[in-house]
């Protein structure tokens, strides 16, 4: 798992974030995903290649173009990624319903 | 028994291949921890680090009936959807879509169920629907399923993440 802080970096990015997300949808050329998202080509290209660098995302060339994917790996990282999702708003959770619980007339 | 739970997925089909569990006992009623969980989700859940926008996000609401959508509403008014209830049945049970940041076509499900336990409450949140990663990721989620049960069971027995 050495590369779940990458991944965590690379997927705390909202922009970044929605990126991985549509390539899980179906792969995309960079100009189809700057199309889609309020991001410039060039931002989408500096992107994708944190996301690359994470081994999220690959690239295959398609022609004349570089259309991008989910890279198999990167499902492994992603896990990582959710599981720390879930850890981190369970934790709150629990932080705040035993607050709120332990304040109540009846317990110590 | 969360290790025989994850060793009896392994035979089934696709859509269960890759499944994340996670469990917590809290206080109080199932009424109480339920009611918080959805209803309340805008007091506790740390947008600051999970939100869509975490910079612009304000709170979160969840609408509590069956079509309902849960969502973060940002400071200038935009939402962005991250839910949708597929199942409400309180304070047992709820399922939802999950697609923070994506479109409803890429999402995946969220299956969260309270239990009376002898502490207070213990919820269970199942994590499922992976398939929508694609064909060749779910070829190698069932690939690596194998390899996950051992992480998995360590989670399950609360060792907890790499903090």
């Amino acid at each position: 798992m050495s590369t779940y802080p990458k991944v965590l970096v690379a997927l705390s990015d909202p922009t970044r974030r929605a990126l991985f997300e549509k390539l899980r949808a179906r792969p995309r050329s960079v100009g189809e995903l700057a199309s889609e998202l309020p991001v410039s080509q060039p931002a989408v290209s500096q992107h994708l290649r944190v996301l690359r660098e994470a081994g999220l995302v690959e690239w295959q060339a398609l022609g004349t173009r570089r259309v991008y994917r989910p890279r198999a790996d990167g499902v492994r990282a992603l896990r990582a990624y959710v599981e720390s999702l879930w850890d981190d708003v369970l934790e709150a959770f629990k932080l705040a319903q035993d607050e709120a619980e332990a304040g109540k007339p009846g317990h110590e | 028994m969360p290790e025989s739970t994850a060793e009896s997925r392994l035979g089934e089909p696709q859509d269960e291949g890759l499944f994340i569990e996670k469990e917590v006992t809290v206080l109080g009623t199932v009424e109480s921890a339920f009611q918080r969980f959805t209803e309340g989700i805008g007091s506790w859940w740390p947008l600051a680090t999970h939100a869509v926008s975490p910079d612009d996000a304000d709170t979160v609401i969840f609408q509590t009936w069956v079509g309902g959508r849960i969502y973060e509403r940002q400071k200038d008014g935009a939402e962005a959807t991250w839910g949708t209830v597929t199942a409400w049945d309180p304070p047992r049970r709820f399922a939802m879509t999950w697609h923070p940041g994506g479109d409803a076509g890429s999402a995946t499900r969220l299956e969260v169920q309270f239990d009376e336990v002898e502490e207070g409450t213990r919820l269970r949140l199942r994590h499922t629907g992976w398939e929508v990663l694609g064909e060749e990721a779910t070829e190698t989620c069932r690939q690596y399923h194998k390899g996950w049960d051992p992480v998995l069971a360590r989670f399950a027995l609360g060792s907890g993440g790499p903090h």
